[in-house]
């Protein structure tokens, strides 16, 4: 009986992993397009300079809205139906988490892999390939310590918009006003691992930040969205589900 | 899941008490009517049953079982409510086939079958149905399911009268080809009286009765005849209504104390009511 269970839990979860990751994937792979496609207009009709970036960077950058909006999309309107479906909390919590670390290894893996065919396709012509990270990056490593970096952060966002709707959802008057300041707030400490003038929070809001080892920054983010995660799982676990 | 035991449940959101001091049992092969006006807790009830919310006090058990967050007893629930579903893009037959992946009993061929007898087109967007469309998709998943506790929460609205005959039609073969555990929340009263096997009537977030459906209905008499006769046999009853023309009462009586027995009097009438007569006489304001 209690492996029949077990059996019936793991699958459900598994399912609904499967379900939340394709959602965003279809999600994901449209905006990648249009942002692509946004780019090269920019570039060939307006001369937006390479020196703006390279392809990670350029992705990097809009995803951290995108990622934050994803979440708040996927963690208020899904939980609902697949409660209605026949799911709980936990496989709810369980598969968005995952499937939000799929999504941002996705974006990242797809940044790096644009950056790749153009040097290759460089490589092959006169064409230059734009190399310039963002100023916060102080490696020598191209691909690997920017990646993770950009993984990190991207997440940071998830997480945060996650936690913004997660109190949107559960509390209704003034409280969801403190998930927001809460969001911010968690945005903000973990920018404060990041150095470099230009970081700057959802592109409108400048942080001065102090020096810290990429390693110490990447590990930073990642520490402070498990402790976002936390906090989610807290307000997520008992939450009164709305009839919607 | 075969039986379903509340216990003490109360609900508070904020400052407003929504349930209090709700006991009852509900047991399978049993369909229950909720019923109490706008605002006396039918929803937030319902909600507590599927496990949607945690009581503030008291407890829920399926089987002898707490039921919240245990997904054995979340798949065996269903829960249906109007939902707007104007984001729903896909198909009719897709978005079943969403219920059907998560849930074991779910049966896709009476699915199909109740989609053919509710006219609902399987292959058209869910957005693009009308409301009535929209409530029987609703109700389709809510039969095919299969689940041993299906609750529903007033999932006829929008359908036309030979829609809502259907959907009473096929509960009823529902609840004799697969027993388990109803609960319909209405308020269409005289069309939905004959299946309900119980009754749980709310009042102000209590639960004022939990009886027999045709034990309820044998506390109520309708009375018509001479005043005096008419106040004579209504002594030391409740009585929920009434009119007058002349000398001629007419009063809707009812007894807390079990089924009403009236004396045959000479040019006194006595009927039987209907559920939704003495419901709304018994539950509007001032009653007790």
């Amino acid at each position: 009986m209690k492996e029949r269970i077990k059996s019936l839990w793991e699958k459900n979860t598994t399912r609904l992993l499967v379900d939340l990751f394709t959602l965003q994937l279809r999600w994901t792979v449209w905006y990648l397009a249009i942002l692509f496609i946004l780019i090269g207009a920019l570039r060939f009709l307006v001369g937006f300079a390479d020196e703006r970036g390279n392809v990670m960077w350029l992705v990097f950058q809009p995803s951290t809205i995108y990622m934050f909006v994803i979440a708040t999309i996927t963690g208020y309107v899904f939980l609902s139906f697949y409660m209605r479906v026949g799911l709980t909390r936990r496989a709810f919590f369980k598969a968005m988490s995952i499937s939000a670390l799929m999504l941002v290894a996705f974006v990242v893996l797809f940044s790096v892999l644009g950056q790749a065919i153009l040097e290759l396709v460089a490589g092959m012509s006169a064409y230059e390939a734009p190399k310039t990270h963002a100023d916060f990056l102080a490696t020598d490593s191209f691909y690997v310590l920017p990646a993770l970096s950009y993984f990190a952060i991207l997440l940071s966002y998830y997480v945060a918009g996650w936690l913004v709707v997660t109190g949107f959802y559960r509390y209704r008057g003034y409280r969801p006003a403190l998930f927001i300041l809460a969001g911010l707030a968690f945005l903000i400490l973990s920018s404060l691992f990041w150095r470099g003038e230009s970081f700057q929070l959802f592109l409108w809001i400048g942080a001065r930040l102090p020096e810290a080892p990429l390693g110490v920054a990447i590990a930073g983010t990642l520490f402070l969205s498990l402790l976002g995660v936390v906090a989610i799982h807290h307000f997520l676990k008992d939450t009164p589900i709305r009839l919607k | 899941m075969d039986s379903l035991a509340v216990r003490k449940v109360r609900l508070d959101y904020e400052e407003e008490r929504i349930l209090d001091d709700i006991t009852f049992a509900l047991k399978k092969g049993e369909t229950y009517g909720l019923i109490g006006k706008n605002g006396a807790g039918k929803t937030s009830l319902l909600s507590l049953l599927a496990a949607f919310r945690l009581p503030t006090a008291g407890s829920i058990l399926a089987d002898g079982k707490d039921p919240f967050e245990r997904m054995e007893c979340t798949t065996d629930t269903m829960f249906v409510y109007e939902n707007d579903m104007s984001e729903e893009t896909v198909k009719v037959r897709s978005y079943i086939e969403i219920f059907a992946r998560y849930r074991k009993s779910f049966d896709m061929t009476y699915a199909e079958t109740l989609a053919a007898r509710f006219s609902l087109p399987l292959d058209k967007k869910v957005n693009e149905l009308s409301k009535g469309g929209r409530a029987a998709l609703a109700i389709i998943i809510g039969l095919a399911a299969k689940a041993s506790l299906t609750l529903f929460d007033e999932p006829h609205l929008g359908l036309d009268a030979i829609a809502r005959e259907s959907f009473y039609e096929e509960l009823l073969w529902a609840q004799k080809d697969h027993p388990r555990i109803f609960v319909l929340a209405t308020c269409l009263l005289d069309e939905a009286s004959h299946l309900f096997d119980r009754l749980l009537i709310l009042q102000e977030g209590k639960l004022r009765f939990d009886e027999a459906t045709d034990t309820f209905l044998q506390r109520a008499v309708k009375v018509t005849g001479p005043k005096e006769a008419v106040l004579k046999i209504g002594k030391n009853h409740e009585e929920l209504a009434c009119k007058e023309l002349g000398d001629t009462r007419q009063a809707l009586l009812f007894s807390h104390t079990g089924p009403f027995k009236a004396k045959e009097t000479p040019g006194v009438r006595v009927e039987r009511p209907t559920l939704q007569e003495v419901f709304i006489h018994l539950t509007r304001e001032g009653s007790s």
